[in-house]
């Protein structure tokens, strides 16, 4: 029976898209690979929890949550973008591991180690097709779907999305044309923040709600990335939905089982070297 | 203080890689002609154009359009305030369609009016609206040089200042773009243009400067120097 | 977006964080609301129960805790902490105040051994009380021999804290949790056909697993499957399918509670509960997961280590008392908790045992191998020291399970059927240890 292990892999594969989406359009507007990108997903989905806990209506504690992320990664841009601006690719990369141990020792010092889940109503409504589905899990593929192709639109229509794309291409030529970079910086920051936040509400609600757990989940997301080739939203939709399917679908064979874990290494590997053949790669140069 | 709408450029010094490179240079440009800005290589013309356009920072002096110094200001700006750059090289955003690339720099119009700017600049250079949906960088030299142009004009710029226009481009295009450039000073526009084709920058200006080694060493009716163009060489040597 | 300049989005920024930082911290003082205490703080009856603050020289007390990397034992320390306050406060060792502290080995063993070096080199400590470690027991020993202190230990979790010479734990460590869930099970005529998942970690998982089919092939039950994960796990779906196919009438799960939780959700989510009976060792029974894992899990099973957290009993009261009165507000009140207290006051009466002037390591460390046959409503039997390389002493459990969302007593005491313990059992007889 494979069909369950493809739906779980597709739910799972939408989230590390949707993540990755969020980190991408960060990297195209300011060069920046967050790696606190985890981070910001697990404070989102803890701070969620902690406010259910406390009764508040779920439907806002989530919002305070995704608000909490945007604000969080917006405060970053905020303090470090100017420094940022100044260094190379691989020292903005690793300033924002900073920013993941910061978040990361703030959730270890807030909440132990006791079991948590993120507990929807949605839950508990399923159907079955040879598998069981839950509406939860329709909700995940519906909305990382609908925000990957949203976030799309928003790139290539809005006038601020244009914005982005022209940093993207060329910064100082952009800036040239009157493009406000800062401003347009900030609003990356703040775009990726809700689209961590909410990939890390979803997330935890289909994986663990675990902040060190939650923080690492930003390595299979920069797997889906690189797919996307550090440019293509598409590519890394796909890429993170390749990476979900194929985990779980090697994960029920005895014989590949073991290796399951280490799906986005071997994605990620296979099209780098793919795009070595071909001459075309490296983070400066996708730039 | 009104200036009558020129742009006037007093003792701007530049600093790059940690020597001044531009030591105090005199510039006035007038509305609605054309201001020639000659040199040999190195001769920092193209810093004082950075240092115009905002991206680079000017050690001292000042740029004055209506009386207020634009020294300091964001390259934003500096575009409000009227005054548009292209850089060397025909720079284009090389990933993103012609039609993008042109409503990149509508931006800082009022959105009802940024259909309306680009249509004029297509109207300008009529060649570039079959190539709306190509990607920039797929486009030759000389059409990415009419959109760089292009894109310096949606904003309804006061002065154009452009650097090396004809630099790699074939003579054709440059005959192509000769006219556009009067267009554009006849509608009003303060053009300095940067060209190392002496002669088809003195035949369209009507002042011309010659900078060598960060100092303005000529400053004469365009005329003049048609007339008499070895005293460029003679300035240039001398310095 | 003309709207946000960089100035108002900064303070926009801090002000929801701000809002959202203090939001958690009420909620953090609500959270740790649990069954209270009935017993004022100057009516505790702690140590000599004088009501007078001890101020003579004090007596120096360590432990070593995992506090941080991504596990947090400190509550052990916490509540040993908290008694040792609360003996202060009452005369203290004979007029003497302990000086208690612990350090935290953040989960690495190369800093636990740095840390037990410190306190074997530093001859003020006498001795170590309410430890809680996930690692470096091994180590930790080699130290604690050589400079022959000894540790009562709140809560080890692998192998080497029930091996160890110099450290005796107070829990009785997920092996016998586990095996206990097992005997449980096959009293209740469920054990036909037992899965077991677990941690696929050296001198803990593995040592757990084995305890489980060491018992299962000497009492002839059939273990249907074994699966141990890695900890960093998250499909869950191959288990679950290898639970459905073995036939499985029950399931024992032996992975931390967040871990169990997991398991259990991507359970209900496939609807695969069905009617097998699921059960986990005491790293869930927490007075929390029963919420967390949701109405679906009622009648889910735990065992529990030491008595139920909101039991009656002497000890269990004077827990609960001594937390409100000498601990932070939030400090979890759980079966860690209640084995740092116990180990503190097992270490109290012993040490009161001795004279005031001649505290040394030599002599406390004397009277903690002697402690024996120590009585307490929080433990099924009694607890003892002894001198041996082995430490078991707490072998005897409860089970619990979930109702309405909270975990409630199931059944009483099960002295553990291990047969690894054979040579404990034995001592514990030749040397008079209990009974
Ligand atoms: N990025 C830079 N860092 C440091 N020095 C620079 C930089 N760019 C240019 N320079 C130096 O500044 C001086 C002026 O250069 P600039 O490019 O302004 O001259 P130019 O007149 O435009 O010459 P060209 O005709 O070659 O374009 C030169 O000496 C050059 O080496
Ligand atoms: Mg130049």
């Amino acid at each position: 029976m494979i069909l369950p292990f493809i739906v779980a892999g597709l739910v799972l594969g939408s989230l590390f898209a949707l993540s990755g989406v969020g980190m991408l359009v960060l990297y195209r507007t300011t060069g920046v690979l967050n790696f606190g990108y985890g981070a910001l997903g697990a404070a989102s989905a803890m701070l969620a929890w902690q406010l259910v806990e406390l009764r508040l209506q779920p439907v806002l504690a989530y919002a305070i949550g995704i608000l909490a992320a945007t604000a969080l990664s917006l405060l970053f841009g905020f303090l470090a973008g100017p420094f940022l601006a100044t260094v190379n690719t691989l020292t903005k990369a690793t300033a924002t591991l900073g920013l993941a141990l910061f978040i990361l020792g703030i959730m270890l010092f807030m909440w132990d180690d006791k079991a948590r889940t993120l507990r929807l109503p949605t839950d508990t409504i399923g159907f079955s097709i040879g598998t069981r589905i839950t509406v939860t899990q329709l909700i995940c593929l519906a909305l990382a779907t609908a925000i990957v192709i949203a976030t799309s639109i928003y790139l290539q229509r809005s006038p601020t999305g244009t914005a982005m794309r022209a940093l993207a291409s060329d910064r100082e030529l952009a800036s040239m044309l009157g493009i406000r970079v800062r401003r347009v910086e900030l609003l990356a920051w703040a775009v990726s923040g809700a689209l961590g936040g909410i990939s890390g509400l979803l997330l935890s609600s289909q994986t663990r709600l675990e902040p060190v757990f939650l923080t690492f989940i930003v390595i299979p997301v920069l797997a889906a990335v690189v797919v996307g080739r550090f440019r293509s939203l598409v590519g890394t939709l796909v890429g993170g939905l390749v990476i979900g399917v194929v985990q779980a679908v090697s994960s029920a064979f005895p014989s590949t089982s073991p290796f399951s874990n280490a799906t986005p290494f071997v994605v990620a590997t296979l099209v780098i070297l793919y795009l070595q053949r071909r001459k075309v790669v490296t983070i400066e140069v996708a730039r | 203080m009104s200036n009558n709408g020129r742009l006037v450029i007093e003792g701007i010094a530049i600093e790059r890689g940690g020597r001044e490179v531009v030591h105090g240079v005199d510039l006035v440009a007038e509305p609605g002609a054309i201001t020639a800005l000659l040199g040999p290589n190195g001769a920092g013309k193209s810093s004082l154009v950075l240092a115009l356009a905002g991206t680079i920072k000017a050690s001292r002096g000042s740029v004055r359009l209506d009386g207020a110094d634009l020294v300091g200001k964001s390259p934003t700006a500096i575009r409000t305030a009227g005054i548009a750059t292209v850089p060397e090289g025909h720079r284009v955003l090389k990933d993103m369609t012609v039609a993008d690339n042109l409503r990149v720099a509508s931006l800082l119009v009022p959105r009802i009016e940024r259909p309306a700017a680009v249509d004029r600049v297509e109207s300008l250079f009529e060649e570039l609206t079959p190539l709306r949906g190509r990607l920039a960088g797929s486009l030759s030299g000389g059409q990415q040089q009419m959109l760089a142009i292009g894109q310096a004009l949606v904003s309804q710029p006061r002065y154009l200042v452009v650097d090396e226009m004809s630099l790699g481009l074939a003579p054709i295009i440059v005959r192509r773009l000769v006219p556009a450039l009067r267009r554009i000073a006849a509608a009003g526009v303060g053009v300095i243009l940067i060209e190392q084709f002496t002669q088809v920058a003195l035949d369209l200006a009507s002042d011309a400067y010659a900078m060598a080694q960060g100092r303005v060493v000529v400053h004469a009716p365009a005329a003049e120097l048609r007339e008499a163009p070895e005293r460029l060489e003679q300035a240039y040597r001398l310095a | 977006m003309s709207a946000i300049t960089a100035k108002s989005a900064l303070a926009l920024a801090t002000g929801i964080l701000l809002a959202a930082t203090l939001s958690a911290c009420v909620a953090d003082e609500g959270g740790g609301a649990n069954a209270g205490g009935n017993t004022s703080k100057d009516e505790l009856q702690c140590g000599l129960a004088t009501g007078e603050p001890a101020t003579g020289d004090p007596i120096k007390v360590g432990a070593i805790a995992t506090a941080s990397g991504g596990v947090d034992f400190s509550s052990a320390p916490k509540a040993a902490a908290a008694y040792f306050d609360c003996v202060n406060e009452n005369g203290g060792i004979n007029g003497r105040p302990i000086d208690y502290s612990y350090q935290d080995d953040a989960l690495d063993p190369t800093k636990t051994a740095q840390l037990a070096a410190g306190y074997a080199a530093d001859d003020s400590v006498v001795g170590l009380v309410g430890d809680a470690t996930f690692i470096g027991c091994d180590v930790a020993n080699a130290e604690y021999a050589k400079a022959d202190l000894y540790s009562i230990t709140g809560v080890g979790v692998p192998q080497a804290c029930f091996t160890s010479s110099n450290i005796a734990p107070v829990n009785a460590g997920p092996r016998q949790s586990a095996i206990q869930l097992l005997q449980w099970l096959e009293q209740e005529g469920k054990a036909d056909a037992v899965f077991q998942v677990g941690l696929n970690t050296q001198g803990n998982g593995d040592w757990v697993a084995a305890g489980i089919l060491e018992y299962a092939e000497a009492n002839g039950i059939n273990i249907v499957g074994t699966e141990l994960t890695d900890p960093t796990e998250t499909n869950w779906l191959p288990l679950i399918q290898k639970i459905k196919d073995s036939g499985a009438t029950s399931v024992i799960i032996v992975d931390p509670g967040p871990i169990t939780a997991a398991i259990l959700a991507a359970v209900e989510q496939q609807d695969a509960r069905g009617d097998i009976i699921w059960t986990c060792t005491a790293s869930c029974y927490d007075a929390q997961f029963g919420s967390q894992i949701g109405a679906y899990w009622e009648g889910f099973v735990a065992n529990s280590e030491l008595q139920l957290v909101d039991a009656d009993g002497e000890d269990n009261e004077l827990w609960k008392s001594v937390m409100d009165a000498y601990a932070a507000g939030d400090a979890p009140r759980d079966t860690f908790s209640q084995a740092g207290f116990l180990a503190a006051k097992m270490f109290t009466t012993a040490v009161l045992e001795l004279d005031p002037e001649n505290i040394t390591r030599e002599s406390v460390s004397q009277a903690m191998l002697g402690i024996k046959n120590a009585e307490s409503d929080l433990l099924c039997r009694p607890w003892y020291y002894g001198e041996a390389d082995e430490h078991n002493a707490n072998h005897s459990t409860r089970t619990a399970e979930i109702t309405d969302g909270v975990f409630t007593k199931l059944t009483d005491c099960i002295d553990s059927g291990d047969p690894a313990l054979a040579s404990i059992l034995e001592n514990e007889q030749s040397l008079g240890l209990v009974g």
